[in-house]
Parts: C-alpha cells; sequence; structure tokens
C-alpha cells in the first residue's frame, strides 16, 4: 500500500475526525522536481521535463489559453544569434500547423531568454517506442505519420534539418509527430553568404544540441556531409535512414566515422536488407530516398508517402480481389488499413476523386504545359490529397476520442466533402479545359486545416430548416466551388457566369447565408475583372446579407472590399476611411480573425495612403503583414500583396530590398518564378527597389520573361518594358531605353484590357517620339493615351499616370517651341507627381526631377522669363539627379 | 450545527439542512470502515463554531446559521461586499465595479461572517495563485490561508480548516461560485447565491482540482461538468458505492483514477501488477456501477449496505455509461 494510506492525515489530525473521507491520487512515478521557478511570465511552471545544453524544459500551465504546455527556456548565453533573430526563426515555427508536427503555440522572451511554449506530448520518443518489438505495420504506419508531418512542414517552407527518431514523437494516442525544428530554415528566407551570416539557424543549435550537426552524422543527408544547403530532399533522405534502421534494425550504410558512411552513401552501397517480414518493394522504395543525389530522390515527401501509399492501395485493391499473389507488402499495408486502425476510411472516400488513373489524366493534360508547371501541380495535388487523408482521419479520431460533438464532427465532415469536392472540380478543369492556370488553381485550392477549425466550420455549416431545399442548396453549394476554382485558374468568364448563376438560385432559395456567399463570388471574379461599378452593388448587398446571416467571415470580407472600391478605384478616400474602424471591428468577429483584419488593415493602408496619411499607412499595411503571417491558412497572394505594400511605406533601402525579395520569393516558390503573377509582381515593384542599377537588373531578367511566357499576355508586359525604358533613360543608357519603350508593342494583348493596353502602346509611341526629335508625333500618341486615363478620372491612382503623359507632353511642346503651353503642361506634371518623395519609389521622383528641369527651361525660354523660379526648380531636380545617381535626359 | 432554516432558502439549502448531519452511525464491527461519521466531526471550514462550507452572497443564512457579511480592509475597517472574479478569485470593487483589490493585495483582511447575531471574523494569511491542478489540463486555481483566533485553547491562531488547524498559514482552502455540495449524500447543487468553501481534504475540493466544477470548463465540451458528472466524482473520491452517502474508505487512502473523456489520466499502467492491486470500481452518479476491490474493507461489508453491485470482471463496464474507473495501487 503506498504511502499515505494512513488513518492518520499528514497533519496529524484523526481523519475520523471528518465529515467526509476522500481519497487522494495514487503518486505517479515521476520524482519530484527541485526547486522549480513558481512562474515563467505567464506560465505556471508545473514541473521540469528535462535540462540541456540549450536550457530547461519545462512542463507549464497556460492560463490564457487554458492549457498544459512544455516550455522550453533557452540559455541566456551560447547563441551566436541576436535575440530578434531567435524570436523570428521561433515565430516563423509558431506558423506551422499539423496534426503530425508537434505545436509551437507561443514565443517570446522571459527577463531577457528566448522561450517557446509547445503542445506537451504525452507519450515516448520514437527511438524509444521502437524499443519494444513492433510489427512492419505499425513501424510503416507511424513513419507515415511523421512523414506527413515532414511534408507539411516542406510545403510551408521548412526544412527540419535534424529528422530522426529522436526528434518523433509518438503520442498516447498512437499519433506521431515530428519535434524540435531546431535546425528549420524557411525556404523563402534569403540565403546569404555563410560568411555574412553565421547565425543561421541558431535557434536550432540551442534547441538540439544533440542534432545531427553535433552527433549524429549517421541520419545526416550527403550533402549535409559536405555541408552544403539541406532542403527538403535532404530531410527525405533523413527519413529513409531511420525508416530504414527501424525496419531492418541497422542503418543502411554502414561505417564507424561520418567519413566511412559518407563513403558508402556515395558509393551507394547499402547494407543488405534482413528486417523479417519487410518486403522488398518497401526497401526499394526506400532505396530511391537514400540516393546519395538529390536528383534521384523523391521529388519530394509527398511523393515518398506516396509511393508507398499508392502501392499499398494498388496491392490492398489485388489482395482483396484475389487477382493474384499477395505480397508482403500488401499483407502488411492490408493489416494497416483494414485492421483494427479506427478512423481509416478516408481513403475509400478519397478515391474516386482523386486516384492514379486521376493523375495521369492531369499529368497528361498538363503534358504541354513545361515540366515544372507539370510537377508543381501533381506534387500540388498529392499533398492537397495527403493533408485531406490526414483531416479526414483527425476529424474522425477526435470524435472517437470525444473530443468533440456530433454537430461538430458533422461540420469538419461537411468542410471536408467541400474541399474534396473542390478538388474534384479542380482535377475536371484541368483535364478538361486547356490554357487555365494550373499553378495558381493548385496552390489556391481551400486549405484543409481550416477543416479542424469549430468556429470556421460551424459558422459555414448552417443549413436551411427547411429539408425540401437540400437539394437546390446542395446544386448551390457545387456552384460556388465550381465558380471559385475557375477563378482560381483565370477563366474569369466561367467564374463570373457561374457565380451569376449562384447569386440566382441562392435569391430563389432564400437563404441568406448562401446568398452572402454567393455575392462574394461574384464580388471576387468582379474585383480580378476591375470592374468596380458593378462590384460595388453587389459588395454592399453582401454585406446586409452577410451581417443578417451572422456570416462574420463574409461581412468582414465585404466590408474590407467596400473600403477598397470607396477608397482607392472612387477616390473617396475620407468616405471609406471612416468605414476603417467598422471593417476591423467586423475582422474581429470573425472566426479567423487574423486573416480578416490583415485584409481590412492592408485595404485601410492603401487608402491611407493615397490621403497621404503616410504615418497611417506604414501602420497599417505593416500591421496587415503581422496579421496574414499570424494567420494560419492566409492566401499568400493576399499575403504578398500587403508584403510588396509594406515595401511602398518603408524608408530603409536595405529593409526594402530585403522585403522586396522576399515577397518575390514567396510568390515563386509557391507559383513558380515564371508564373504571370510572380513576374508581374517582380516587374511592378521593381521600381521600389532602393538602387537605379538593382532596379534596371531585375527589369532587363524580368521584362522578356513576359515574352516568353503566353507572348506576355499581361498588361504589366507593357509598363515593365515602359518602366525600364525610363529607368535605362535615367541612367544615361539610350539606346537601350529606346530598345525597351519599343518592345512595349510586342507584349500580347490581354482580356478585358484593350484600353489600357491602347494607353500603354500610345504611351510607349510617344516616349520613342519624343526622344527621337518627333515631338509632333509624341503629341499624338499621348493624346491617345489619355483615352484610357481620362476614363479612371475618379481614381485616386490615376493622378500619376496623367502626370506621366504631361511630363511627355510638356517635353514635346518645349520641343516645338511652345513655352507656355509646356510650363503648363509641366506645370500639371509637376503638381500631378507632388508628394512623390514621400514613397520609396524610384521612378516617381525623377519623373518629378525632370519634369521640374522641363519646366524650369520652359519658364527661362517663354516671355517674360522667370529665372528665379527656374533656378529654383532646377536647383531641386538637379539634387534628386545627383541623389539617385541618375542623369537627366 | 443545527439552526432555524431561513424561508427562503434554495431547494439545496434546504435539504442540507433538514437532513441530519451525519450519516446513521455504523452498527457494530461490521461497518468499520464506514469512518464517514463516527464522531460527526467536519472537515469543513469553519470559525470556531461557525461552520461556513456555504455562504449566500445575498446574506442568508447557511444551514449551520452562519451568514456572509463581507470583506473588511484592515487599515481603514470598510466593509466591502465579497465579490468572486474569475474562476475563483476574491475581489473587492470600487464604486465602478472595476477591480481595486485582488489576489495577494488581500492579505490581512478579514472574512466576516454572523452567527446567532453576533459577528465573526476569519483574517485572509496568505494567496495561493497556483494550486496544482489533478487533470491532465495543468490548469492551477486559486487557494487562501484563512485564520481565526481561538482563544479557548493554548494554539490561539487556527486554520480555518479544521484538518490543518495548526498550520494557521497554509493556503488549504478554496472558493467554488454557484455550487454547494451535500456532504452527506454526496452530491452537488447548483445555484448562483451560494459558493462554497472547500478545504484541501474535502471531496468539493479534489472534485474542482479535477476539473469538476461549474465555473470551468469541462474538456473540450464548452461547458462545466454536468451534474451527474460532478455527482459521479464525488461518490468516487468518497467511495461511496452504494451512492447513498456512506463512504468505504478512510482518510487519505491513495487510488488510481482515470475518467473517460481521458482528462485525467492514470498516472502508472494500471495493468501494471507490481503497482495495482486491481481495478476498484466504474461509476456513474448514482456510485459504483460495477465493485472488484474495494479501498477499505471487503465485498461483503459493501454487499451487506447495497447488494447487487455486479463484480467488474461479470459486465461489460467498458460499454456502459461511466465518469470513473479507479485501481487500488498495491
Amino acid at each position: 500500500m503506498s504511502g499515505d494510506d494512513s488513518v492518520v492525515s499528514a497533519t496529524g489530525s484523526p481523519a475520523s475526525n471528518s465529515d467526509e473521507v476522500t481519497a487522494d491520487p495514487a503518486p505517479g512515478r515521476s520524482a519530484a522536481a527541485g526547486s522549480l521557478p513558481a512562474r515563467l511570465g505567464r506560465y505556471h511552471v508545473l514541473g521540469q521535463l528535462g535540462a540541456g545544453g540549450m536550457g530547461v524544459v519545462y512542463t507549464a500551465y497556460d492560463p490564457d489559453l487554458d492549457r498544459k504546455v512544455a516550455l522550453k527556456l533557452l540559455r541566456a548565453e551560447g547563441h551566436a544569434a541576436s535575440p530578434g533573430r531567435l524570436l523570428r526563426e521561433a515565430h516563423a515555427l509558431a506558423r506551422l500547423s499539423h496534426p503530425n508536427v508537434v505545436q509551437i503555440h507561443d514565443t517570446g522572451a522571459i527577463d531577457g531568454r528566448i522561450f517557446i511554449a509547445m503542445e506537451l506530448v504525452r507519450g515516448v520518443d520514437l527511438r524509444t517506442w521502437l524499443a519494444q518489438p513492433r510489427s512492419p505495420a505499425e513501424v510503416l504506419r507511424v513513419f507515415l505519420d511523421a512523414g506527413r508531418g515532414l511534408a507539411a512542414a516542406h510545403e510551408a517552407g521548412f526544412v527540419h534539418r535534424d529528422f530522426k527518431p529522436d526528434n518523433v514523437l509518438v503520442g498516447a494516442d498512437g499519433r506521431a509527430r515530428v519535434a524540435d525544428f531546431g535546425l528549420v530554415r524557411q525556404h523563402d528566407e534569403p540565403e546569404g553568404p555563410a560568411a555574412s551570416e553565421p547565425d543561421r539557424g541558431t535557434l536550432s543549435r540551442s534547441l538540439t544540441m544533440t542534432g545531427a550537426l553535433l552527433g549524429t552524422p549517421a541520419y545526416m543527408s550527403p550533402e549535409q556531409h559536405r555541408g552544403g544547403t539541406a532542403d527538403a530532399r535532404s530531410d527525405q533522405f533523413s527519413f529513409c535512414v531511420a525508416l530504414w534502421e527501424a525496419l531492418h534494425g541497422q542503418r543502411p550504410f554502414a561505417g564507424d566515422s561520418p567519413a566511412a558512411i559518407t563513403a558508402a552513401m556515395q558509393a551507394g552501397q547499402l547494407r543488405p536488407a534482413r528486417g523479417a517480414g519487410v518486403p522488398g518493394e518497401l526497401t526499394r522504395i526506400l532505396a530511391r530516398g537514400l540516393a546519395h543525389d538529390p536528383e534521384r530522390r523523391y521529388p519530394n515527401m509527398q511523393a515518398l508517402l506516396a509511393a508507398l501509399a499508392v502501392d499499398r492501395g494498388q496491392r490492398r485493391r489485388r489482395w482483396l480481389a484475389g487477382l493474384g499473389g499477395a505480397g508482403l507488402l500488401a499483407g502488411l499495408v492490408a493489416a494497416l488499413t483494414s485492421g483494427p486502425e479506427p478512423c481509416s476510411g478516408g481513403p475509400e472516400a478519397l478515391a474516386g476523386t482523386w486516384n492514379p488513373e486521376r493523375r495521369a489524366a492531369v499529368g497528361a493534360a498538363l503534358a504541354g504545359a513545361g515540366s515544372d508547371v507539370s510537377t508543381r501541380v501533381l506534387a500540388g495535388l498529392d499533398a492537397y490529397a495527403g493533408a485531406w487523408l490526414d483531416g479526414h482521419r483527425e476529424a474522425c479520431l477526435d470524435h472517437r476520442r470525444g473530443e468533440q460533438s456530433s454537430a461538430l464532427l458533422d461540420a469538419r465532415m461537411g468542410c471536408l466533402d467541400r474541399r474534396r469536392e473542390t478538388l474534384a472540380a479542380a482535377a475536371r478543369l484541368l483535364t478538361g479545359e486547356p490554357g487555365i492556370d494550373a499553378a495558381q488553381l493548385v496552390a489556391r485550392l481551400p486549405p484543409i486545416p481550416a477543416c479542424a477549425q469549430p468556429a470556421v466550420v460551424l459558422g459555414e455549416a448552417q443549413v436551411p430548416d427547411d429539408p425540401s431545399l437540400a437539394g437546390p442548396v446542395a446544386a448551390l453549394g457545387a456552384e460556388l466551388i465550381e465558380a471559385r476554382v475557375r477563378l482560381d485558374a483565370g477563366d474569369l468568364d466561367g467564374a463570373l457566369t457561374r457565380a451569376d448563376q449562384a447569386v440566382r438560385r441562392a435569391r430563389a432559395v432564400g437563404f441568406e447565408p448562401l446568398l452572402a456567399e454567393a455575392l462574394l463570388a461574384q464580388v471576387r471574379v468582379l474585383f480580378a475583372r476591375s470592374r468596380w461599378d458593378a462590384a460595388r452593388p453587389a459588395l454592399v448587398e453582401a454585406l446586409t446579407r452577410a451581417v443578417e446571416a451572422r456570416r462574420d467571415d463574409l461581412a468582414a470580407e465585404a466590408i474590407a472590399r467596400l473600403l477598397y472600391v470607396d477608397g482607392v478605384q472612387s477616390g473617396r478616400t475620407a468616405e471609406a476611411l471612416r468605414l476603417a474602424p467598422l471593417a476591423l471591428a467586423m475582422a474581429a468577429r470573425a472566426p479567423e480573425p487574423h486573416a480578416a483584419r490583415g485584409l481590412a488593415s492592408n485595404n485601410i493602408g492603401v487608402v491611407q495612403l493615397l490621403a497621404r496619411d503616410r504615418e497611417g499607412a506604414a501602420a497599417s499595411i505593416r500591421r496587415a503583414v503581422e496579421e496574414l503571417l499570424a494567420a494560419p491558412h492566409a492566401d499568400f497572394i493576399e499575403l504578398t500583396n500587403a508584403m510588396f505594400n509594406v515595401v511602398m511605406v518603408t524608408a530603409g533601402g536595405e529593409e526594402r530590398h530585403a522585403a522586396l525579395t522576399r515577397a518575390n520569393e514567396l510568390l515563386a516558390a509557391r507559383l513558380g518564378p515564371r508564373h504571370p503573377v510572380a513576374l508581374d509582381q517582380r516587374a511592378m515593384y521593381a521600381r521600389f527597389e532602393p538602387e537605379l542599377g538593382q532596379a534596371v537588373a531585375t527589369l532587363t531578367e524580368a521584362c522578356p520573361e513576359f515574352l516568353a511566357v503566353a507572348g506576355g499576355a499581361s498588361t504589366t508586359c507593357g509598363t515593365c518594358f515602359q518602366h525600364l525604358a525610363y529607368l535605362q533613360m535615367y541612367r544615361g543608357d539610350r539606346a537601350a531605353a529606346l530598345a525597351s519603350a519599343e518592345r512595349v508593342p510586342a507584349c500580347a494583348p490581354e482580356a478585358d484590357a484593350a484600353g489600357q493596353e491602347a494607353h500603354q502602346q500610345a504611351r510607349a509611341r510617344a516616349f520613342v517620339a519624343v526622344h527621337t526629335g518627333r515631338p509632333e508625333a509624341a503629341l499624338v500618341e499621348v493624346a491617345r493615351a489619355r483615352t484610357w486615363t481620362d476614363g479612371l478620372r475618379e481614381a485616386a491612382w490615376i493622378a500619376r499616370a496623367v502626370a506621366e503623359l504631361e511630363l511627355l507632353r510638356g517635353r514635346a511642346l518645349l520641343l516645338l517651341n511652345r513655352p507656355d503651353e509646356a510650363a503648363e503642361a509641366l506645370g500639371r506634371a509637376v503638381s500631378g507627381l507632388a508628394g512623390a518623395g514621400d514613397r520609396p519609389d524610384l521612378l516617381a521622383p525623377l519623373w518629378l526631377a525632370e519634369a521640374q528641369a522641363l519646366l524650369a527651361r520652359a519658364l527661362l525660354a517663354r516671355t517674360p522669363p522667370d529665372p528665379e523660379r527656374a533656378a529654383a526648380l532646377q536647383e531641386t531636380a538637379a539634387a534628386t539627379f545627383v541623389a539617385v545617381g541618375a542623369v537627366a535626359p | 450545527m443545527t439552526s432555524p432554516v431561513a424561508r427562503f432558502l434554495p431547494l439545496f439549502a434546504a435539504l442540507s439542512a433538514v437532513t441530519p448531519a451525519c450519516a446513521p452511525e455504523p452498527e457494530g464491527d461490521e461497518l468499520e470502515f464506514r469512518t464517514t461519521c463516527e464522531t460527526c466531526g467536519s472537515n469543513s471550514p469553519q470559525i470556531d463554531d461557525a461552520p461556513f462550507p456555504e455562504l449566500s452572497l445575498s446574506g442568508q443564512p447557511n444551514s449551520a446559521g452562519v451568514s456572509l457579511v463581507g470583506l473588511r480592509d484592515p487599515v481603514t475597517q470598510v466593509l466591502h461586499p465579497l465579490v468572486i472574479a474569475g474562476r475563483d478569485e476574491l475581489v473587492v470593487l470600487d464604486e465602478n465595479d472595476a477591480i481595486l483589490y485582488h489576489g495577494a493585495d488581500l492579505i490581512d483582511w478579514f472574512l466576516v461572517l454572523e452567527k446567532d447575531g453576533d459577528p465573526v471574523f476569519g483574517q485572509i494569511v496568505a494567496y495561493n495563485a497556483a494550486e496544482p491542478a489533478l487533470d491532465n489540463s495543468g490548469r492551477p486555481f486559486n487557494t487562501y490561508a484563512i485564520a481565526f483566533v481561538d482563544n479557548s485553547g493554548i494554539v490561539t491562531t487556527k486554520n480555518v480548516c479544521p484538518t490543518y488547524w495548526d498550520e494557521p498559514t497554509n493556503p488549504v482552502l478554496t472558493i467554488i461560485a454557484g455550487a454547494t455540495y451535500d456532504r452527506v449524500l454526496k452530491r452537488v447543487q447548483f445555484d448562483s447565491d451560494w459558493v462554497t468553501f472547500a478545504c484541501k481534504d474535502q471531496a468539493a475540493f479534489k472534485a474542482k482540482a479535477l476539473g469538476y466544477e461549474q465555473n470551468v470548463n469541462f474538456a473540450q465540451t464548452g461547458a462545466p461538468a454536468t451534474q451527474d458528472q460532478q455527482d459521479a466524482t464525488l461518490k468516487m473520491i468518497t467511495a461511496d458505492y452504494c451512492g447513498g452517502g456512506f463512504s468505504f474508505t478512510e482518510q487519505n487512502t491513495s487510488v488510481l483514477w482515470a475518467n473517460t473523456a481521458g482528462t485525467v489520466l492514470p498516472k502508472t499502467d494500471p495493468n501494471d501488477p507490481n503497482e495495482i492491486e486491481g481495478i476498484e470500481a466504474v461509476w456513474n452518479q448514482d456510485g459504483a456501477i460495477c465493485l472488484t476491490t474495494p479501498r477499505k474493507g471487503n465485498l461483503a461489508d459493501v454487499e451487506a449496505e447495497c447488494p447487487g453491485i455486479p463484480l467488474c470482471s461479470n459486465v461489460d463496464w467498458a460499454n456502459m455509461a461511466h465518469e470513473w474507473v479507479t485501481w487500488k495501487p498495491l
């Protein structure tokens, strides 16, 4: 009997002197911790889990979120990186959320020491778990879990760099989670030279002092042994080493020293497979993941997992059908899927939507799209299908564990059903219609993890009271899915047709939540079409319906977009800004408030920028980025939009260049470097580079890409060459500038942008004419170019485009010796470009300086001359040219 | 301990008042482990002879005739209403209902009660914001040490919790708003006007530590544990197999426990024969739905009190609705 089994209490009072006798908990085996801090920041320390070179790990209670966490408190000393750097790395990690990754909940500093609060997993590490006898089926199941975690991390842009059994936790619930993303680095983080960034990955070293770099080379990939850059394929290698070891009882490469092991790796000398009951096919799959050359491994973790899963499914079907000798792997996997493992119905449910046949069809349809697009799209769809299976399993397991109500299970499964239908619609589109934007379609598939968020799914789960409406509502839901995938695929006509149809159906059904959703779907397409006049009434109605239907997510999006239309496209900045507090308040009510606040803050910031509230704009836009980064499933296009907007309000050149690079790399990573959207943004924002030479270099590389991709069917193509022409002219490279301007007409026409395109071409011709001594022709072209800008007089942003034309016109008039008219035009240009110096933009200040210099000449040429004002203008212009390192054209 | 019953006592208070304070005395040796009420002592908090296992915020007397007056500022001597903020924290508000004092600010303040028209004082002498939970959440809660001056004996300053009388600064008292506990029938009753003051060795305190109380959501249900869940917990803690209020145990007897929601997990492997003698019982709101190894005594004792509780090996208890499973450690 335990020690406190006594009739006398510890205080010496007779127990019988009580009106109730109560049990005490039996003591656990864990030894009492030594002296512990009672509190660390807001955390109540409950016990010590461990300590090492990196610091101490406590169990702690988080009163704000009402849960127990593992709290890592890093040592104050011994980090090469600054606390800010460590914190940024930790913040980045906290954005990663997946059932098979140990979740980081919070990071920060307590008394100057960095802490990381993370999910407390009850269980053992994988090495301990493997110490017990395990069947190959059990081993594979746990590794598949861990592999899904790694794949999710890679998808989010992280590399683990230290995957090994010690860094995987197997919970009491049987779920494996990858832990200690200590050596992670985001893919999209710019990678500087090693010498200049000695602290790269320091958080990791802090976290994993026993990490691969310091003591377990057996799991390291050959490229890591060489000191090269580790990427997702390096993790794949480590994963395969660990799985091989788990199955065969020894690591795949023999050797007593790192040198011997690397020699074996290089030679591809795998030890003989000796695990009992391990099928040869499984060993062959692992051998590919263990290839010395990363190019010869699977392209990504999803592909490796799919190799296992596809094989599993095929063999199982064969086994079930009795069509052949079921191999050992088949038996093994059949045990996995048809055995006692609960919640294994996902694969069957998904089989009709994503299967080898469908995958092959998509691959065939994309054959002409280039290998980059094809690989990217297939990997994206595989990953999406994998995430769906994870989500399905988790929803089911949560229910089995009694952690959620039946209503919540239904809502989660409803959400997953819609995601599966979206996947099906995407696959149909990919195989059925040529010329669609496959990369964006896949990159913007609605996130699966959102289906695990009760607030999100319960909000979406509203159904009409009248059961007879179930059919029409389902049809409407399908229409909305179709509209969404067509919008993301760039089929705006198709998307608008579906959205219009959805609005009509929703009106007929009279079910407000779906009417709000349909109206907003319509608005999104109208935004993509820049049809602001049509978008506004739809937005107002969507907002009203969303509020009526208590769809806070839709209401928040509607008001944020309304603010943008009014403030940016209608020029009613003051009116729009009056909506700002309401937009933020509505965003705060959204089930996922970070993304909603991000969108609202960004739009508010843009309006503030147009209203010349530079400080307010900077604060709003920076907040937008913070919110979107904090959002678990923010749309990456919205995120990069906000990041580019930050560039426009960042004064520091170095910081601006870094922000630009980061945003461009994020887009390139998600869509591919030659994707039109990635190209558009790279071209549009090059003018915000701090250095004239850098901006010219970026555009010189980017602009021809437009012509290489789909013939440059983007208005940004024309803008790109025109901006390049100006920048080259300001650098004194006149010949190159004229050549660039002459390439503007080579850009292919873009649907729905005929007016803008005519404007661009006329402007380019005017530029060439005015710089080649043909001022009359230039005036004609400027007048043509004005047609488009005159039609947009109400938009606040058009003023600069008009000023740019006035500059060309003024120069032409000056050449024609019409100084009075020239002075008028240039005066308008100067006034339209007023405040250009407020933005960290290269072009606008240079246009302003050019206009000022020409105006000075006009003022001197006209009668009577105004030498005083001319001198002042000349001086200001010269100062700008000197500051930027430019020459006056 | 008996007192006049106020006319407007809520139902649960009335029940407490009219039910004998102790269960019937066990007879002879056969029920020697029924330690529920051998001497009718109490481990409920009390100041002298004024027990306050529960107090009414509106000033109604409890079953012992004790009513709440308020909290008195030791410096200004101004009396303030007793207010509970959050889960279980005593606070003093200003005229705008903003919190003026809380937590350790209230050390040295007096808890003023009234019994038979006379004031009764206890003094807050310690505050602990981190009393550890007994469930997996790790969610700590607040406890207080309230002491009083007893002029009748040698030791004059005593903890209001009788079991801890000689540790006046030990914070072993917690507050549970909106509920009272029938310590005889081992059931909880809800009423927002009433506040329970529970000592560390009482079932209400332990149930709270296990996450079963009105002021905290249970598991991930978004709501507190239901009355049935809380009753089952009281039955389990007090070894009330029969459900009528008898406890087949003694104070400080250890037991290994786990609930169905998984918010309380056994601290050792219940299947480990080196640690565990065997399954004790499986519990619902009416007591044990099956019983194999009584905490104290033997099955015959229980059988004599309430015949018919099956052995756990004879029922498919895993598929029967239950709240707790307990095992008897070696």
